[in-house]
């Protein structure tokens, strides 16, 4: 063929050109998306400490700027396996069943509806819903599938699975979905229940119109609107029978779960928790009571009326089924045994901060209950921290320690509120409920933090772990003020799993997803050892 | 213009605006619309047809005549003094070019302090374009790639007039694919204005500045076109001819003349379908579309597990956005046409459909401003007020050749209520003045005023649908149910 004049003279130029677009249009940062087990591993994976540069729990401004904070800190932890979940992001809640690890996601889009600002688009992630991740190999856990159904979609903080009866369940963020999955087979769980609690509607799945409803975000084909209930958290009886949807602004939901492929409403009630734990009996319900009525301040997403604090419930006419299920859906509170009431501000906390966790565990023969506030937002010290309560007397509980990091400290709010973070506590674990000797308390930027609570009355940090965090996850709007800042720091929000018998940790963070972590000898002596060697 | 770094950039700036503890439980300030999202779609579809109506019964009795196309004399030379502000622009604008190029290459990577990303994306590509709807095409007098072709007097090869303005659209798309996927980085963006620079030099090499500039480079198309709705007109220096300047009423201009070619009008549809493609392929519906339908539409041969299956979507999700910008011009294109082809039918005129396309297609340029305004306005508003401490440390390295004092400068964050009504308003408005012009182009085209107005119904009907089109792509980050 006959080159043309044009191209006769030019096409070196043109090619030189071309190049340079190439080189415009390149990816410097493609990588592949988990490492491989035997891919030369990072430093997180030695037994060599990082130790935090500021206060206890921080992750200043200065540090998140010159790049320090994107390669994590431990003290006394190192990283065993993990898996980013094709790096989606916004990783925020955990359960488990044998091998298996369930991880579902949350994000402000999520629970609230895309934000209400030209500045931030709240963009769908496909990746949505319970990731269903393989753990029998803890250096190369393997993510199976990711499920999606109404409620798995954007669960928010209501993901929990029972052991016993192998059964997952979650309630849909701001929804009424509740999903019910069948984890006989853990690797494979199968959907046996979506429902709705009380007035709600979910629709189905209908091509075109569904997306023209789309009005729940993160909902892939729903629209699921309810009153009197829109769901946060949840809490589930250790025999699996019975769960407790809280909806943290109107009611609780008890539900019936005798028969997984029928789920049953029982009824609502309020006072609406923000969440929630039982006895391991399940006839006592431990309800964290967000409320700001002793303040007067305006309540964002609390209940009407009610002082923050923790209520203790005897739950066991529903637990036994002698509370009939309500005709009219909403049905009275259970009786009430006892309250403990705290003030948010006068115990060193911002007016928004508010009740948030409430886990039951054993110690010297005497029962206590783990709980902690959460929030604000970023910005307004002094962030919400955690407590030990003991309830041997449960009608007179009693508050025997504070589980403060130091960023909790308000005469420290100088310090931290110039950094772009969140210090607030939020859920937890124990190395055995029955007998907990450690605790695992996790928190927004302050990470995942072990603490020896041989003495409850004294509990004393023995390690800590900052993720390094995943800046391959996409941006998820105000995420920085929530779960994670992507490449600066990672959030661990997610409950805590104990194996005794290897000694490993199970957490997920927002950006890095799970991971599976051990002790190091710089934990000190009394951090819990294997019992299988 | 979605890139990535500015929205969360202004995105920070505005939480930490909004950040108070009445929202601390709630991530950020909530904007809900004040009613429901219908009626504001039926209320501006309904303004646009009392416009309409208005129109019809008040304006005055067709004249079919011709634009009238105003030749050099119509033009006032040039003062002295006004040249030389016109080389001084034109310094600067070639300074800006070679800063925004050296600064990615040579200064931080970080986007928010390298002046580069600002320079090009808020200063020129968007804070131009508004200026040119004012002030006029001020860009055919000062263009940097012109000054830096200067010297290139003649010719080599005659510019085949068959290409007419396909390689601008060409150039136009694959610019606009850059911008909204690539998320070029300081150095990036640098090397690919470097190498539009080249391309720019050599193709004045080859078929010389006219037609290069007429034909190929993009932005001067654009800005041309844009330059159209000015109240201000210019002329460059042409076969002894000095540079001149007049003045006209705003949108005139789009009546002076008509499209030369089809490619000419497809760059029009793709100024107008980018822009909607923009906010459209950050919505749910639009990733609902390919991770729910398509999905299943695929999953005979992907199967349902979206883990395995993800490695063959992710891939096909950028084919399928690619392609879907690709196709909008010709979407477009394929509506329009037919309302004209409606339109052709119902006046039963006998003008081919090619004709009218040529006729009408200016008449789309007020939308495609308010389009282009009300979605990246707030960009500018809130990122450009940053470009004084960039140019005081270009290269993000810790100057301060301004010696500006050590304050931050914060960008303007309108309050929501007022950047949604703002939207609306001038979506509104830029639909009203496209059916008025298209209502002025008809007069000249019909014999009676039954004609005109017969005529331009099928043009209403398709404002009023880019009219709520338009507002519900804008609407999409508010109007949704919000469970607190």
């Amino acid at each position: 063929m006959k080159r043309t004049p044009f191209a006769r003279h030019y096409r070196g130029l043109l090619l030189l050109i071309f190049l340079l677009f190439l080189t415009a249009c390149g990816d410097e940062t493609s990588s592949p998306a988990s490492p491989a087990p035997s891919a030369n591993l990072g430093p997180e994976y030695s037994e060599v400490d990082r130790l935090e540069p500021g206060l206890q729990g921080q992750i200043p401004i200065a540090s998140q700027l010159n790049g320090d904070s994107a390669k994590g800190y431990r003290k006394g932890l190192k990283l065993v396996g993990q898996n980013t979940i094709l790096d989606r992001g916004a990783n925020f809640s955990m359960a488990w069943i044998d091998d298996c690890a369930y991880v579902t996601t949350t994000s402000p889009g999520q629970i609230f509806g895309p934000l209400a600002s030209p500045y931030a688009d709240a963009k769908f992630n496909p990746l949505n819903g319970m990731a269903v991740i393989d753990a029998a190999n803890p250096a190369n856990p393997k993510l199976i599938n990711i499920l999606q159904s109404p409620a798995m979609l954007a669960p928010h903080e209501s993901l929990q699975a029972n052991q016993q009866r192998k059964i997952i369940v979650a309630t849909r963020g701001g929804g009424t979905a509740f999903d019910v999955y069948d984890a006989r087979d853990c690797r494979n769980p199968k959907l046996t229940a979506s429902i709705n609690l009380g007035l709600g509607l979910t629709l189905p799945k209908i091509p075109v119109l569904s997306q023209i409803l789309q009005g729940i975000p993160g909902g892939l084909d729903s629209l699921d609107l309810g009153l009197p209930f829109a769901g946060h958290a949840l809490c589930l009886s250790d025999d699996g029978r019975t769960a407790y949807a809280t909806s943290s602004m109107s009611t609780n939901a008890a539900i019936n779960l005798d028969n997984i492929n029928d789920p049953k409403l029982i009824q609502l009630f309020a006072p609406a928790g923000h969440d929630c734990g039982l006895s391991p009996d399940g006839n006592r319900l431990y309800l964290a009571q967000f409320g700001f009525i002793a303040l007067g301040v305006g309540l964002p997403n609390g209940p009407a009326v009610g002082q923050n604090g923790l209520g203790i419930y005897d739950v066991s006419s529903l637990h036994n089924r002698s509370t009939p299920p309500a005709p009219f859906l909403i049905g009275a509170a259970p009786p009430q045994i006892s309250f403990l009431p705290w003030t948010n501000v006068l115990i060193g906390e911002a007016p928004t901060a508010g009740s948030h966790t409430a886990r039951w565990f054993r110690n010297g023969g005497r029962t206590y209950l783990y709980s902690s506030d959460e929030w604000p937002t970023a910005g307004v010290c002094p962030w919400a921290h955690g407590r030990i309560i003991d309830i041997t007397d449960e009608a007179n509980p009693v508050k025997v320690s504070d589980i403060k990091l130091e960023v909790n400290d308000p005469a420290k709010c100088l310090q931290t509120e110039i950094d772009v973070a969140n210090y607030s506590a939020h859920y937890v674990g124990f190395d055995d409920v029955q007998n907990a000797t450690t605790l695992f308390t996790t928190h927004y930027t302050g990470g995942l933090r072990v603490w020896d609570i041989r003495d409850p009355a004294q509990p004393k940090e023995i390690a800590y772990w900052h993720p390094v965090p995943n800046p391959k996850t996409p941006i998820v709007p105000l995420a920085e003020f929530f779960g994670s800042s992507a490449a600066r720091w990672d959030a661990v929000p997610t409950y805590v799993r104990y194996r005794p018998e290897t000694g490993h940790i199970w957490i997920a963070s927002y950006s890095a997803g799970f991971q599976i972590l051990a002790f190091t000898p710089s934990a000190g002596p009394t951090a819990p050892k294997p019992t299988r060697r | 213009m979605p890139k990535a770094w500015l929205h969360k950039a202004i995105g920070l700036v505005a939480v930490s605006l909004l950040t108070a503890p009445a929202y601390g439980h709630s991530f950020g300030k909530l904007y809900t619309l004040p009613v429901p999202f219908w009626l504001y779609g039926w209320a501006s579809a309904a303004a646009l047809l009392l416009s309409f109506l208005a129109l019809a019964a008040l304006s005055s009795q067709p004249k079919r005549d011709h634009p009238e196309v105003p030749s050099q004399a119509h033009y006032h030379a040039f003062s002295r003094p006004a040249l030389c502000v016109l080389w001084g622009l034109r310094l600067i604008a070639l300074s800006a070019l070679v800063l925004t190029i050296v600064s990615g290459f040579f200064g931080t990577q970080d986007a928010y302090r390298n002046i580069n990303m600002t320079l090009f994306w808020i200063v020129f590509v968007l804070g131009l374009a508004y200026a040119t709807v004012i002030v006029g095409d001020i860009f055919s007098l000062i263009n940097p790639w012109q000054t830096l072709s200067a010297g290139i007097r003649k010719a080599r090869f005659a510019y085949p007039e068959k290409w007419s303005y396909w390689p601008a659209v060409v150039l136009y798309i694959s610019f606009i694919w850059l911008e909204l996927f690539a998320e070029l980085t300081p150095w990036q963006l640098s090397a690919a204005l470097l190498a539009y620079s080249l391309l720019n030099v050599l193709g004045v090499y080859s078929v010389g500045a006219s037609a290069w500039f007429r034909y190929v480079e993009f932005f001067s198309v654009m800005l041309r076109l844009l330059g159209k709705l000015a109240p201000v007109s210019y002329c460059r220096a042409e076969q002894g001819a000095p540079a001149g300047w007049r003045l006209r009423w705003p949108g005139a201009g789009l009546m002076e003349s008509r499209p030369s070619s089809m490619s000419e009008v497809v760059f029009i549809l793709f100024m107008l379908s980018s822009t909607a493609f923009d906010g459209l392929h950050n919505t749910q519906s639009w990733a609902l579309l390919y991770w729910q339908d398509v999905f299943a539409w695929l999953s005979p041969w992907l199967g349902h597990n979206l883990v395995t299956a993800y490695s063959t979507l992710k891939p096909l999700y950028a084919v399928y956005q690619s392609l879907a910008l690709v196709l909008s011009p010709f979407i477009y294109w394929l509506i329009f046409a037919g309302c004209l082809g409606l339109m052709c039918l119902l006046t039963r005129r006998t003008e081919s459909l090619e004709g009218a396309l040529y006729r009408f297609s200016y008449s789309l340029l007020p939308i495609v401003v308010v389009y282009h305004f009300t979605h990246y306005f707030t960009l500018v508003l809130g990122q450009g007020p940053q470009v004084v401490p960039l140019l005081s440390d270009p290269l993000g390295v810790g100057w301060n050749v301004l010696g500006l004092e050590a304050t931050q400068t914060s960008g303007v964050l309108l309050d929501m209520s007022w950047v949604w009504h703002l939207q609306v308003g001038l979506i509104l408005l830029g639909h009203i003045a496209s059916v008025f012009v298209a209502h002025e182009v008809a007069k000249r085209l019909y014999a009676t005023s039954e004609q005109v107005w017969i005529s331009q119904v099928p043009l209403l009907v398709l404002m009023m649908a880019f009219t709520v089109f338009g507002l519900w792509i804008l609407a999409q980050p508010l109007d949704t149910e919000v469970l607190r």
